[in-house]
């Protein structure tokens, strides 16, 4: 044996030891009669604890793997000589009890060879005592105590103090047990090599092995009470019948665990094989997904799958399923505490977390918050990545201890469901590494089956096992259930028998595509015409009924409709499926409506009506429906955007808008208000005209909260103004001329614009409610207002910008409202009339202002338009 | 602010449209009290504008000053616990919401939310009025058990709150409800009186309005003040100086109904049917009610139709809208309507040229 004792008795929690005090200690508190002497035999006990004690002595997966499977390396050293072992083995095996058979052998032969009695009284406990044990009380010298023996015949016990304790070995502990521990583990070890050699002889001469312990099982059970269910249940990796490579998947996956979960125990000084091992080669590889979630039709054996590999690897699997209260709190709490915690009893096994049935946890009310508590469990501490395994283990797992809520998962967890694809379990299905169980060949079934018939003595024909398998769609379970169900009937089991009943037969809910695959193929009916439409139509009808979702059939049956292609000339056979589609959801609708869902019966008959009609004689391609669901999103996301907008908007507007009517009245008006037709110059150089539009859109941006979005622009040809809010999309039609989109320099500068009048507003407002006077009423409008407000900035400023006098131009040319087309040069020859406003203007605020403001005439070669012709100064001034 | 915002009136005085009817209203609420009132008439008559008009006229300026609040609401039901978020429009006097917005839960709404606004009595300060308004909108959307809880809210908490209903239309409104009210028709405006209010605000604007193009806006306007303002403005932002022979402009979602009545009427076949459903989906998701799609599509239809086929073109329609409240899934009956009527077409082009 290559690990070192000393080191183990070193540790503080020395299994063994403790192992060994349970044993002594159990039958006292079991019995609870602590003052009696009684001899009790312990038979099964004593082999528990002999196993228990070599599992933990050797820390490793339970049962002892066979030889021959185990994929691991540490298998049992299997070098020591066989027989010498086996001797020692036993020897030692009674060596290690000899205290309390004492003088027992000679009166106590007539028991079993491998029922040990064991002692046990408060002395013992207190300190060890020798008994010597007699039948005859006159034939003892010294105080004596009676005790009733497993046969029931009184006996008498020599009650001697023992002699002053003479440690063999100078250990700690060595007083507690008559035999030094490293003793005991030494034999402990022989005997769990024995067991394992005998175990293996077992196989070797049993090859199957499976076959062979269900004669022991049959044995024991006789009269059949178990259900053949659990009777059969596979116990060993190898005996799983799903298949090999998605057991080994799981099994790889559970494994990749074992560097955190195990891991950290080789942190302590004992270098431990496994641990080692596992360090070196999986430390690296990071787990990424945390959670495994297994799936497949039921009866398969997926919960199966998950414990026995749990066992296999060593976990002790806590498995939380639907029959448990599964709301979110309680959820966490039992996932929490399994993951957190260690089965009291020393610590031994790690827990393996099996959530069975998620999807039906998924369901119900709570479902969301238990299936987003999963997931959070599974991504705490994902962001800190290695930094628990960074450090050192100690300090890590110091760390982890304070920092409980936000450490990583510790422990694996493998989560259970039917239907992968189920709407609730969407995140997880991302954050977890999904296998999915396929169905077992029937072949391998029928022979499982096989061999299960001939433990139970029942003659099965194979092929009417085969049918049976195929009938339950290679479900496991509904199979055994069957067929213990046949045994109760007959002796030997044939085709005629599995097919005479209904039982085997589940009531099948297909999946979708199924449905309509069988809906509308007309391939396979030829069978259909032998034995008669109504019989099809009525089995179409089974089938219907038997699925439920009507509304999920209806939208596969609309959008295949589109898919399919059938031609129809006058379009007599469209409008009469148009019609039926309609009756299907009016009867839908009312049984909604009112309550009544017994008109939920007639939504299938026209789903039924619809299908003869649409029936193809080809394989039709199908597809899942998802226009419709994908319209419904988008309505609601664009009902969500008006809302919003609108909630944005000043009280006074919103008053009279509602979604329907922004919808069709008022959002197209105003989007069309927002397509100025201004050049795309610099501000300054708009015609009074431009400049009068573009006042107005400011002011209605800026009263409608909106914005143009500058970024990406009109990529892919898309014809976007990128307002934000995004409402354009609400007039945007596919196929609909859409308005060439204004240019970027515009859009910037309607942007930078509305924001100078947002921040126009808001000083306004607060030097309102500063000077705490009402806001005058006739207020200026936008173009004379933003004047008003520059002056006010710069009232000590005398120069005056070019942009102000632009201004106080476009505002003059609106008052007089010139309807002749104007050019900048027409704009300049204004300035005189605009020069005399803004002095005008100026002369308000600021009494003391200059007569003739300085003005700078500048002309950018390049940037003009227009035909340069000489211009007097005179003119200008 | 859009024109329509912008010289919507704020004083019953004001009114230019249906000025009897704010005549009436202001002498009602002369003597200090109003009974329950529900407004109903088609979109864009003023329905809202007299409401506003007639807070003023009970409350004075104060009931100008409003916020929006959207709260949380928790509703304790038998089974579970309900959590409804509800936007409302409030003053100091009124509150004004919106309870089928809540959709399947309106009921609850009612029972819980309205009952308890309306149970709280205002404060009387300054010798106000004893009681507070309470406006709700569209409540012919309410579903019928939301109005039947509304009737007994209407009678018991009467002493300290008026209901002020608006809908379009008051046949979708229970008539126990309608008898607890006043009930105020709202009639659309006439062409003429339509033209006279876009003369009205080009005026304040200090535009000239053709004649020529006033009254084609008028025409388009479906008799609707809100949508002939909207043209106005639009017409307005498309090319100034009026001219008299401008192009009146539609909505994006209407042009978009006149192509699938051409894509209809161009061919008759399945495929065309899919084309045409591709183009539904697209109206029903930019929030076009079904009803409207359906009505407007008839109307386009007829345009171009010939006088023996109008009459069932109309009729269909009515059948069609009639299936549409009765289902739940829109599409599949615009779709019924658009391939019963191919059909119909195909068949009568059949009989017609042979």
């Amino acid at each position: 044996m290559d690990f070192d004792l000393d080191d183990l008795l070193d540790t503080e929690e020395s299994f063994a030891s403790q192992g060994v005090k349970r044993a002594l200690t159990r039958p006292s508190s079991e019995d609870a009669l602590p003052k009696r002497q009684q001899l009790v035999t312990v038979d099964e006990d004593h082999e528990i604890d002999d196993e228990e004690l070599l599992a933990l002595a050797f820390s490793q997966p339970w049962p002892p793997p066979k030889p021959d499977v185990q994929p691991s390396s540490q298998a049992l050293p299997a070098k020591l000589p066989d027989t010498a072992r086996a001797d020692s083995a036993e020897a030692s095996g009674s060596d290690l009890y000899d205290f309390n058979r004492g003088g027992m052998a000679g009166n106590m032969d007539s028991e079993e060879p491998g029922s040990r009695p064991l002692a046990t009284t408060d002395e013992v406990e207190r300190c060890l005592l020798h008994l010597q044990i007699h039948h005859d009380p006159l034939a003892v010298e010294g105080p004596i105590m009676q005790a009733t023996a497993s046969d029931g015949t009184p006996v008498f016990c020599l009650v001697t103090e023992p002699a002053a304790p003479q440690p063999r070995m100078p250990s700690a502990r060595g007083q507690l047990l008559s035999r030094p521990i490293s003793q005991l583990l030494i034999e402990a070890e022989q005997q769990s090599f024995d067991k394992a050699l005998e175990d293996s002889r077992a196989l070797s001469t049993h090859p199957n092995n499976f076959q062979q312990r269900q004669k022991t099982a049959m044995q024991q059970q006789e009269d059949g009470q178990e259900l053949w269910v659990d009777k059969y249940r596979p116990e060993g990796f190898m005996e799983l019948l799903s298949n090999e490579q998605v057991n080994r998947d799981v099994l790889d996956w559970v494994k990749a665990w074992d560097a955190t979960v195990f891991g950290q125990k080789s942190a302590k000084p004992v270098p431990r094989v496994k641990g080692q091992q596992l360090q070196k080669s999986d430390t690296e590889m990071t787990l990424d997904q945390k959670l495994l979630l297994l799936s497949g039709p039921p009866g398969l054996g997926k919960t199966t799958l998950a414990h026995t590999i749990a066992k296999h690897c060593g976990y002790r699997a806590y498995e939380v399923n639907a029959s448990d209260d599964r709301t979110g709190r309680t959820l966490q709490n039992k996932i929490s505490d399994a993951v957190d915690t260690q089965s009291a009893l020393g610590r031994r096994l790690p827990n393996l977390v099996i959530i069975d049935e998620v999807d039906g946890v998924a369901g119900g009310s709570e479902g969301k918050s238990a299936v987003s508590i999963i997931l959070n469990l599974v991504q705490s501490g994902k962001d800190k990545g290695g930094s628990g395994e960074g450090n050192t283990e100690g300090e890590a797992s110091a760390k982890a201890r304070k920092a409980r809520k936000h450490k990583q998962l510790q422990r694996p967890i493998i989560a259970i469901c039917n239907d992968l694809y189920a709407a609730a379990l969407r995140p997880l299905r991302f954050a977890a590494r999904s296998v999915q169980l396929k169905k077992p060949l029937a072949v391998r079934l029928t022979s499982r089956l096989e061999g299960i018939c001939a433990r139970e003595r029942i003659k099965a024909d194979r092929q009417a096992l085969l049918v049976l398998a195929e009938r339950s769609d290679c479900d496991m379970r509904s199979c055994l259930n069957t067929l213990q169900f046949l045994s109760r009937q007959t002796k030997h089991i044939r085709v005629a028998h599995v097919r005479s009943i209904k039982i085997g037969e589940k009531d099948a809910t297909q999946s979708a595509f199924k449905l309509w695959q069988q809906l509308l193929c007309t391939q396979g009916k030829n069978a259909a015409v032998v034995s008669g439409r109504l019989q099809d139509a009525s089995r179409l009808m089974g089938l219907l009924q038997d699925f439920g979702d009507n509304t999920l059939v209806l939208a596969g049956m609309h959008e295949f409709m589109e898919s399919s292609g059938f031609s129809d000339i006058s379009m007599q056979r469209t409008s009469s499926m148009q019609g039926h589609l309609e009756d299907a959801d009016v009867f839908a609708r009312a049984s909604m409506r009112t309550g009544d869902y017994g008109l939920q019966k007639y939504v299938p008959a026209s789903i039924l009506a619809l299908t003869t009609m649409l029936a193809v004689p080809h394989r039709p391609r199908l597809q899942w429906p998802k226009v419709a669901s994908d319209q419904h999103r988008q309505h609601a996301s664009q009902k969500e955007l008006i809302q919003g907008w609108i909630f944005g908007l000043a009280p006074q507007i919103m008053a009279s808008l509602s979604i329907d009517i922004a919808a069709q009245e008022v959002l197209p008006a105003l989007l069309k208000q927002l397509q100025p037709n201004i050049r795309t110059v610099v501000k300054q150089l708009l015609n009074p005209t431009e400049q009068q539009l573009l006042q107005t859109i400011v002011a209605m941006m800026t009263s409608y909260r909106l914005n143009f979005q500058m970024g990406k622009y009109g990529q892919e040809g898309e014809p976007e103004d990128l307002l934000q809010p995004p409402l354009h999309k609400l007039c945007s039609f596919q196929g609909l001329s859409a308005p060439r989109p204004l240019s970027l320099t515009l859009r910037q500068m309607i942007n930078h614009e509305v924001q100078l009048e947002e921040l126009n507003q808001q000083q306004k407002q607060q030097q309102a409610s500063e000077q705490a006077k009402p806001i005058p009423e006739s207020r200026p409008s936008s173009a004379s207002g933003l004047q008003e407000a520059v002056q006010q900035s710069q009232a000590a400023a005398v120069k005056l910008t070019y942009s102000v006098a632009e201004r106080a131009v476009a505002a003059g040319i609106m008052a007089k409202r010139t309807k002749r087309k104007t050019t900048w040069l027409d704009a300049l020859t204004q300035k005189k009339t605009a020069t005399k406003l803004v002095k005008k203007a100026q002369d308000g605020p600021t009494s003391g202002a200059p007569i003739h403001p300085p003005m700078l005439y500048k002309f950018h070669e390049g940037f003009t338009n227009a035909v340069k012709r000489p211009v007097l100064m005179k003119e200008l001034m | 602010m859009l024109w329509v915002d912008k010289y919507r009136p704020r004083r019953l005085d004001n009114l230019i449209l249906n000025k009897h009817i704010g005549e009436h209203l202001s002498q009602l609420v002369k003597t200090g009290d109003c009974p329950h009132i529900l407004f109903y008439g088609s979109p864009g008559v003023g329905k809202k504008t007299l409401v506003i008009g007639l807070l003023h006229q009970i409350y004075g300026d104060g009931v100008e000053k409003i916020r929006v609040e959207t709260k949380p609401w928790k509703i304790q039901l038998p089974s579970r616990t309900l959590e409804v978020e509800l936007t409302t429009l409030s003053s100091n006097y009124h509150v004004e919401m919106n309870p089928s917005d809540v959709g399947n839960n309106d009921r609850h709404v009612v029972q819980e939310i309205i009952k308890d606004m309306a149970k709280s009595r205002p404060l009387d300060i300054q010798g106000q009025r004893s009681f507070k308004v309470l406006v709700l909108n569209e409540v012919d959307r309410l579903s019928k058990d939301a109005q039947h809880s509304l009737r007994r809210t209407m009678e018991k908490y009467s002493s300290a709150c008026r209901l002020i209903l608006i809908c379009n239309n008051v046949s979708k409104v229970i008539d126990p409800v309608r008898s607890r009210c006043l009930c105020i028709r709202v009639a659309a405006p006439t062409q003429e009186a339509i033209m006279s209010m876009c003369q009205h605000v080009a005026g304040e604007e200090g535009l000239k309005l053709p004649e020529g193009l006033n009254t084609r806006i008028a025409a388009a306007s479906d008799r609707n003040l809100r949508r002939a303002l909207l043209m106005l403005e639009t017409c307005r932002a498309a090319k100034y100086p009026f001219s008299d022979d401008q192009p009146v402009q539609l909505t994006d979602w209407e042009l978009y109904i006149q192509e699938i009545a051409n894509d209809i009427l161009g061919e008759q076949s399945p495929k065309r049917l899919f084309v045409v459903r591709g183009k539904l989906y697209e109206l029903l998701t930019n929030c076009i009610p079904p009803e409207l799609i359906l009505r407007r599509l008839m109307l386009e239809l007829v345009k171009k139709l010939d006088d023996e086929l109008k009459h069932q073109a109309a009729q269909l329609a009515a059948f069609y809208e009639h299936r549409l409240q009765e289902g739940q899934k829109h599409i599949f009956h615009l779709e019924a309507f658009v391939a019963k009527f191919m059909s119909e077409y195909k068949n009568w082009a059949l009989m017609a040229f042979g």
